[in-house]
């Protein structure tokens, strides 16, 4: 076999497998990726009914219900619009009310959301940056540590 | 993960820390201060000696023979050989395989040895030879570039950046002897440890509470003034500190228990304009304008004409309006949403302690603890002013009610006092004075 | 006054790597050996002078020294001093700190044991280290100092997080750093070699044991990641495809793929321009790990609070050596000279598929790192990649891969016979196959997948179990000669075989925990029980503890199994003094077939607490997995011919050839 033909072979090898790499990427990331969203685009109908979505806010204040045994119920606001989660399963350590949240799941047609997931804040100076930012957009102060601990600097005696 | 707030929030407390000419009763410390410091130096000098030594010492003697890259290569050549060998004697490798790698080997290793004889060939050319005896210009650079410039740059950058006189403070030298002038940090240690072992000692609850605010420790802050009512009872001040923290804490969202202990604070003094103000805002959080709105509305009916706090209220009412016509998307309908500018430095240039109009925006994105702390840089600012222009009888009213307003009552007496001296024999400030006294129920 | 010493001795490690940079390469372009001599001296001189700095950080975390700002923001004097120490580590300036701590000791070590070297190649590897350390030193001085004071000194520190407060993460990031900065060797050789336009196989031979020994470091320190993750987080995942998981884990697909092709090119002086361009890509990715975790892009568990001027640097201090690497990569590879031939069904074409397959299921991480970053760039649309992305891009990538390699070490170089070694992995498929039957026999539910992904882990175990055996000649020869043969075995013989064997052993654990794991959600009164996996579990008792520096709700449960008492697990919600922090303690039965592992959750209206339970079967075998790759790669290194080349070795046959 010459150099050149070697050469072929691990190059149509190369190809065959970065083709089959494309393809299986652009599948993967047009079926399972999933989108971040506040309750207002919710609101807005941003988001289709049966779609996988991570709902981004802060759980509203009172809102969370314990139904029996472990399913919950809350709501997720971003303070200007608000849509209801429910979820079975055991909360985050940190999940409190009017504190950040991001739950996933599926958007049923009742406009509320079926989450199979929940994230709170991780620590004391952490919020979900999409949520943080989200926020902020919405034009929600969230203080020192919105997004970042530094902010907390610009606070002064 | 918090050094840029450290730093910021220490660096206000940052005070020189070596000699002072007039402290002379702390000499004793001053001389073994510096002789701290210049051990130090001493060791920093050791340091690079040693360093520069290590550096120098091959280019001060004579150059040795560095195995070059061909004899290197021919040892790898020849262990690859050995390893061939021996597999095959394991039965791994075939005869033909191992004859075919052995072959190709062995050309590396002609290849390899052809580039021996290039090179010595080379090295025979006295134009390439660069191990003589004495040493080489590029040497003697580096000589002096180790010996000149790491000793230079290094001290220059350690100026620029270290902290040479300050001691180590190990954590149980301090608890075993506490030295003299102890810095607040030191005092709240020493009521923490008090507090360790009495946990029900309402009274260290209390005092170490506001330290704690100051300290910007909220949650510290919210548990001490929680502490604080469980073992001594509810005072107002009490609770409005609880649900100042816990607000802090939480980053300015009034959270449940803050509504609570705002409730509560209602409960004990109807009316309260701060308690009112921030389930005002508490409504707005909820996305509830309509009722902040209302809220605000009530509180500034009920607020007498002269009180400090009604421009707040009024613009943030104002804003709360806007962001109701805006409608919920327009991004100027966000009240909270602008960033929070740093409250004034530098407060004794202000006219009065009266805020700008920038500075009522300003204060408003404040929490009350900052407000509060706004307000009295913004006194104090004033009664230095009046210290040095001592004729301002506007000023002066202002200082009293202002002293009145933020609860410092003996101040506020002492300020009307020292007016009424400074105004004695003009009838008119007399007078005027008298019935702000009246009015406010200072000192008479 | 220590703390100062240290870092002043910081400030001179940063001036000699800049002497270091300059003396030894134009020493090498001058070919005066004194100048490159210097480079050794330099090397061990930076990183005894880092050395110190380091200890003295360490000495001011041990005795809570709050006047450094660092230990203020990361320690508290109530905490275990193991935690005081690794604490040093456990943020951003501390970190950097141990990481040019391990780049200096490579330096160091290169400067020391590379006696064998051209001593050209030394000073260029040396500088070209040099440059990196020069490059994180003074970021760490300008941006990220350690050493920054405070006066006066805060009465007590902050504490560190509480979820890193364990002991597997204490250790984590030294291995993690050394395995990073590890791939700085190669990248270094790499550099040298371009400049001085000379690779061969020699080059090869040298370049891979340092390779090989990131490599180790990056594995265990992975596992151990992964393990903390584990048993600390509460989730019952060992993998969460978290961007910064996936930044260590692109180096070490890299890694391996260098490994590997860095074999070819030692034994046949075959795939140089790709060995090169792999070298200075594996530590590229390293580096871009180190700005993804740091540069606040990516927020995660393990990522550090960041502060964006850093990020910039580091982006910075990346884009010069990637983009000058590149380029230099660029202008010589042509020059450099064509290997040896081999066919497409060999040891090498086995190495190339490996290689071909590594480096795409790299690129496909890549790809699943970075989509959310560029999408939300572009069109601010925010998403997250998570799990299935990766289940449907990386996973397939592995299958070809895991097949093909027990095929590789059987093969012959340069011509191989396929046929000849599928008949000698007959006994291998054999088994694998009685595997698949059975695991598909047995559980009866799950994807139809795992049987196989499980029969692949096996195959592969098999197939290197079986290597050692063909090559001892196991039941050919007698008994006694056959264990002199395994004896005599090149130590990186065992060493490959054994890193094989783990993959294996981890694709299995994998297989059937991903497949068959048993999670239960359910909401338990004290005396109820629930049975899952075999256990019945009873919830026993509640009750408060005090820790060292926590309070916890301790729930007890009774585990037993056919009636007889096993165990009792004792999963808790702490709550740490400093910062006043929640966590969840999982309480984990480990075992053989799998573990038991239960969280407690809310507390229930009317009593009780939810739970979440897990069996997670042969999860073990993952990290056991890892440790025996570990293993073997240590074992390779210990290979006398790695250490190969000392001119002044003593040689049987030395007189065969010259």
């Amino acid at each position: 076999m010459t150099r050149k033909q070697r050469r072929g072979t691990i190059i149509i090898a190369a190809v065959s497998v970065l083709a089959l790499a494309t393809i299986l990427t652009m599948f993967a990331l047009r079926d399972s990726i999933v989108f971040f969203h506040t309750p207002s685009d919710v609101a807005e109908q941003k988001v289709n009914v049966g779609q996988r979505i991570r709902l981004g806010g802060l759980v509203e204040q009172g809102s969370v219900k314990r139904g029996g045994g472990t399913s919950v119920e809350f709501v997720v606001t971003d303070t200007l619009k608000t849509v209801a989660v429910s979820y079975k399963g055991v909360l985050p350590d940190l999940f409190r009310e009017g504190q950040g949240v991001v739950a996933e799941g599926v958007l049923e047609p009742s406009g509320h959301l079926l989450a199979d997931t929940v994230l709170a804040k991780h620590d004391e100076n952490y919020m979900p940056p999409e949520v943080a930012e989200a926020l902020k957009a919405k034009g929600v102060n969230l203080g020192k540590s919105a997004s970042h601990p530094d902010a907390q600097a610009s606070k002064t005696q | 993960m918090f050094l840029k707030t450290e730093t910021a929030t220490f660096g206000l407390f940052r005070l020189p820390h070596s000699c002072h000419p007039g402290e002379a009763h702390l000499f004793h410390q001053c001389a073994w201060a510096r002789g701290r410091t210049m051990l130090l130096w001493i060791g920093f000098s050791l340091l690079t000696i040693v360093v520069i030594a290590a550096l120098a010492r091959p280019l001060l003697g004579g150059g040795k023979e560095a195995p070059t890259s061909h004899s290197a290569d021919l040892a790898v050549y020849r262990d690859q050989l050995e390893a061939i060998e021996a597999e095959k004697d394991q039965g791994i490798l075939g005869h033909a395989e191992a004859e075919a790698a052995r072959a190709e080997l062995v050309r590396r290793l002609l290849r390899a040895a052809d580039g021996i004889a290039d090179q010595s060939a080379k090295d025979q050319n006295p134009a390439d030879a660069k191990s003589s005896e004495s040493p080489s210009t590029p040497a003697n650079i580096a000589v002096y570039a180790a010996a000149v410039l790491i000793p230079l740059l290094s001290i220059g950058v350690y100026i620029s950046v270290g902290s040479p006189d300050l001691p180590g403070n190990p954590f149980a030298e301090r608890m075993a002897h506490g030295r003299p002038g102890k810095s607040i940090d030191e005092l709240i240690g020493m009521v923490e440890a008090r507090l360790k072992e009495k946990p029900d000692d309402g009274k260290g609850w209390e005092v170490i509470a506001p330290v704690y605010m100051k300290q910007q420790r909220f949650e510290d802050g919210a548990r001490a003034y929680a502490n604080a009512i469980r073992f001594l009872g509810e005072t107002p001040e009490r609770i409005s500190g609880f649900a100042e923290a816990i607000v802090l804490a939480n980053n300015g969202l009034i959270v449940p228990d803050a509504r609570k202990a705002y409730h509560r604070l209602l409960q004990l003094h109807p009316g309260q304009p701060e308690a009112r103000f921030w389930l005002a805002v508490a409504k707005e959080q909820d996305s509830d304008i309509k009722g902040a709105i209302a809220d605000l509305e009530g509180l500034l009916k009920d607020a007498p004409a002269e009180a400090s706090w009604r421009p707040l209220v009024e613009t943030k009412l104002s804003e709360l309006r806007k962001s109701l016509e805006g409608g919920p998307d327009a991004g100027g309908g966000a009240p909270l949403a602008q960033s929070k500018p740093t409250a004034p430095q530098g407060a004794s240039d202000g006219p009065g302690f009266q805020p700008s109009k920038e500075g009522v925006a300003t204060v408003l994105q404040m929490s009350p603890e900052e407000q509060r702390a706004f307000m009295s840089q913004r006194i104090d600012g004033l009664a230095a002013r009046l210290e040095k222009d001592s004729k301002d009888l506007e000023g002066w009213k202002r200082l009293v009610r202002a002293y009145k307003v933020m609860g410092r009552d003996a101040d506020a007496a002492g300020a009307m006092a020292k007016a009424r001296s400074i105004f004695v024999g003009d009838r008119a400030a007399t007078e005027a004075l008298d019935s702000l006294a009246k009015d406010l129920g200072v000192g008479s | 006054m220590i703390i100062e010493f240290g870092h002043f001795a910081l400030i001179l490690a940063v001036m000699v790597s800049a002497f270091q940079l300059v003396v030894p390469a134009y020493g090498a372009h001058k070919r005066d050996a004194r100048l490159m001599e210097v480079g050794d001296r330099a090397a061990v001189t930076q990183f005894f002078l880092i050395l110190i700095a380091f200890v003295a950080l360490v000495h001011a975390y041990v005795v809570s020294d709050f006047s450094v700002a660092n230990v203020v923001a990361n320690s508290h004097s109530t905490k275990p001093l193991i935690y005081r120490i690794s604490g040093v580590w456990g943020n951003h300036e501390g970190s950097m700190l141990l990481w040019v701590l391990i780049v200096a000791l490579f330096g160091a070590l290169v400067a020391l044991f590379g006696s064998n070297l051209p001593a050209t190649l030394k000073a260029h590897v040396l500088s070209v280290q040099a440059a990196i350390g020069l490059a994180f030193g003074l970021f760490i001085l300008f941006t990220s100092n350690p050493f920054e004071r405070l006066d006066p000194a805060p009465f007590d520190g902050r504490g560190l997080n509480p979820i890193l407060q364990d002991p597997a993460l204490a250790f984590h990031p030294p291995f993690l750093y050394a395995g990073y900065v590890g791939f700085s060797m190669a990248f270094s050789f790499a550099i040298a070699a371009l400049i001085e336009g000379r690779t061969d196989a020699a080059w090869a031979r040298w370049v891979r044991p340092w390779t090989l020994a990131a490599w180790m470091c990056l594995t265990i320190g992975i596992a151990m990641g992964s393990w903390w993750a584990y048993y600390e987080l509460g989730w019952g995942g060992w993998w969460f495809w978290d961007p910064v998981e996936n930044a260590s884990f692109m180096p070490w697909l890299a890694g391996t793929a260098l490994l590997h092709s860095a074999l070819v090119m030692e034994k046949r002086e075959a795939l140089k321009v790709w060995t090169i361009l792999l070298a200075i890509l594996t530590f590229s990715l390293s580096l871009m790990g180190a700005f993804l975790v740091r540069s606040g892009v990516l927020t995660s568990v393990h990522a550090f609070a960041v502060d964006p001027q850093r990020g910039t640097v580091i982006l910075a201090i990346m884009l010069v050596f990637i983009g000058g690497a590149l380029a230099l990569f660029a202008a010589r590879a042509g020059e450099l000279r064509q290997g040896g031939l081999f066919a497409p069904v060999s040891r090498e074409g086995g190495l190339v598929l490996n290689n071909i397959l590594l480096t795409v299921s790299c690129a496909t991480v890549l790809v699943g790192t970075l989509y959310p970053l560029a999408l939300e760039a572009m069109t601010g649309d925010k998403i997250s990649v998570g799990a299935p992305f990766f289940n449907m891009t990386f996973v397939p990538l592995m299958i070809p891969l895991l097949v093909a390699l027990p095929f590789g070490p059987f093969l012959a170089w340069k011509r191989g016979d396929l046929y000849g070694v599928a008949q000698r992995l007959t006994f291998a498929a054999v088994v694998a196959l009685i595997v698949l039957v059975a695991s598909a026999a047995w559980v009866q539910r799950g994807p139809w997948l795992a049987p196989f992904a499980i029969a692949l882990g096996v195959f592969v175990m098999m197939g290197s179990v079986w290597e050692i055996g063909y090559r001892v000649k196991a039941g050919v020869v007698p008994w006694p000669e056959a264990m002199r043969r395994l004896r005599n075995l090149p130590r990186s013989v065992v060493g490959t075989m054994l890193a094989h064997f783990g993959v294996g052993l981890a694709v299995v654990g994998i297989a059937a925990t991903s497949a068959y794991r048993i999670e239960t959600i359910v909401a338990m009164r004290q005396g109820d029980h629930v049975e899952t996996a075999g256990y019945v579990l009873t919830f026993k008792d509640a009750s408060k503890a005090r820790g060292p520096n926590y309070t916890e709700d301790l729930v007890t449960l009774e585990v037993t199994r056919g009636g007889k008492l096993v165990t009792t697990l004792t999963p808790s919600k702490r709550l740490y003094d400093a910062p006043p922090m929640p966590t969840t303690e999982a309480g984990i039965l480990a075992s053989w077939r799998g573990d038991l592992y239960t969280v407690v959750g809310d507390p229930q209206k009317g009593g009780g607490y939810a739970f979440r339970i897990y069996f997670n079967p042969l999860v073990r075998f993952i990290w056991i997995g890892a440790l025996i790759m570990f293993i073997g790669g240590g074992i390779s290194l210990s290979d006398r011919r790695l250490r190969v080349g000392a001119p002044v070795r003593s040689r049987r046959r030395a007189g065969a050839v010259a």
